[in-house]
């Protein structure tokens, strides 16, 4: 499970509480695309579980 | 820097000199992230579930089939074969149960080599250059070992094979691959620019026939031993070396701090950082990373921080960190879950455990 953050440019793994830049040779982040797009858990910066239309939405802005 | 050459060998070829392995940490000596303990790895694991020593990652299809620890006893049978070679440390695999490898299994131990270390060696087109991979290995198994050397999309594979003949005895291993003149390769970037693989068990649509490069992902040399299929088999792996040209030559032993360094750019730990108070749960702290990082790094704690103000402790209460800004070069980080931080106060790292915390960063490939 992934969690947003206040900052735009990291999530948070929850599972060690690791800090992942959205960075494209960033291996961890290149295994976040891969987990949401096969359904992990993504939540917002408040705690809310995001709907797959929101993840959608927010993939396409991720680089 | 010259080094020994091996007696009869009269090449003049470059292979002869100083930083000629294309491995990083092939001695083993480095374990930053696991400190020499056991790790069990997971399916697409974190940096300290899959990584026993620096840059020897483990790719699992199914968890805890095995255990990984860097030299868990320094007097294994046969010892003073390594010892006397001129290795203090070795990667240690011990296979956890009797696991009966499904077709599309794979159990590897793996280091990917960054596309600038690679990209002279031009695989993938006509001008490809001949590599020779050895290392040190042992098991209590005894048979046809393999493994295979891949391109970062696992679309290129070319297994390989060796052979074990007694137990419980360290045995050296040359391996001499033409480079493969087809396929896309990585070149001078920070991808992977080759990935080399060792073998503890892979099932028959992860094999195919050594010797020959091969379209498709291929772990393993059809019929090779599997370690994971005996509960307790040991495989154990040290002076692993990648060189340009068709020989062996004699290890590529670095100083440890250079050595060292060379893994930095893919993980390391910092301990006394300092910053200031957001408010009165959080600190901002900065970091100037000891080396450019390959990429911008996976941030993470060891444990819970702590952290000094006029000398008296604060400490999270749980984990808590994220990242304002982080580059390759540094980073500027915050930490919560704190009580009782003063705004703009400044704090200090401050740990006289006997584990001291530590900020990781994770840039692996």
């Amino acid at each position: 499970m992934y969690k947003l953050t206040k900052y735009e440019n990291c999530v948070i793994r929850t599972t060690d509480n690791v800090c992942i830049p959205f960075d494209e040779a960033n291996t961890d982040y290149q295994q976040f695309k891969k987990d949401i797009q096969n359904g992990v858990e993504l939540m917002d910066s408040t705690g809310t579980v995001m709907t797959q239309e929101q993840i959608t939405t927010f993939l396409s802005t991720l680089p | 820097m010259l080094t020994q050459v091996t007696s009869g060998m009269t090449d003049t070829n470059a292979q002869y000199y100083g930083f000629k392995s294309r491995i990083i940490n092939g001695a083993m000596n480095i374990s930053q992230g696991a400190n020499g303990a056991s790790v069990t790895p997971t399916v697409a694991g974190s940096y300290a579930t899959n990584y026993a020593v620096d840059r020897f990652n483990t790719f699992a299809t199914v968890a805890s089939k095995y255990t990984i620890q860097q030299t868990p006893s320094a007097t294994e049978t046969g010892y003073a074969t390594r010892v006397g070679a001129g290795f203090k440390n070795y990667l240690a695999v011990t296979s956890s149960s009797s696991y009966s490898v499904a077709s599309g299994d794979y159990f590897l131990i793996s280091q990917s080599i960054e596309g600038f270390n690679t990209a002279d060696l031009v695989f993938g087109t006509s001008s490809a250059k001949t590599v020779t991979l050895s290392f040190w290995a042992y098991s209590s198994l005894t048979g046809t070992f393999g493994g295979s050397l891949c391109n970062s999309a696992l679309n290129r594979s070319y297994p390989f094979s060796y052979s074990i003949p007694v137990a419980n005895t360290w045995t050296q291993i040359s391996i001499t691959i033409a480079g493969d003149t087809s396929g896309t390769w990585v070149g001078a970037t920070n991808g992977a620019g080759l990935i080399v693989f060792f073998n503890l068990g892979s099932g028959t649509s992860q094999s195919t026939t050594a010797g020959a490069w091969a379209s498709g992902f291929y772990s393993a040399p059809t019929g090779a031993v599997s370690v994971v299929g005996t509960s307790g088999a040991t495989f154990y792996l040290t002076g692993v070396q990648l060189e340009k040209g068709t020989q062996a030559t004699s290890f590529d032993y670095r100083p440890y701090g250079t050595e060292l360094s060379l893994c930095q750019r893919y993980y390391q730990l910092m301990q006394g950082i300092n910053g200031s108070g957001e408010n009165s749960t959080n600190v901002t702290m900065s970091l100037s990373y000891k080396t450019e990082m390959r990429a911008t790094p996976t941030i993470g704690e060891t444990s819970v921080a702590k952290i000094s103000e006029n000398g008296a402790d604060k400490t999270q209460s749980s984990i808590a960190i994220s990242t304002p800004s982080a580059t390759t070069r540094g980073a500027l980080i915050n930490m919560g879950n704190f009580t009782g931080i003063t705004q703009y106060r400044p704090y200090f790292w401050n740990d006289n455990s006997g584990s001291p915390w530590a900020i990781t960063l994770s840039a692996e490939l």
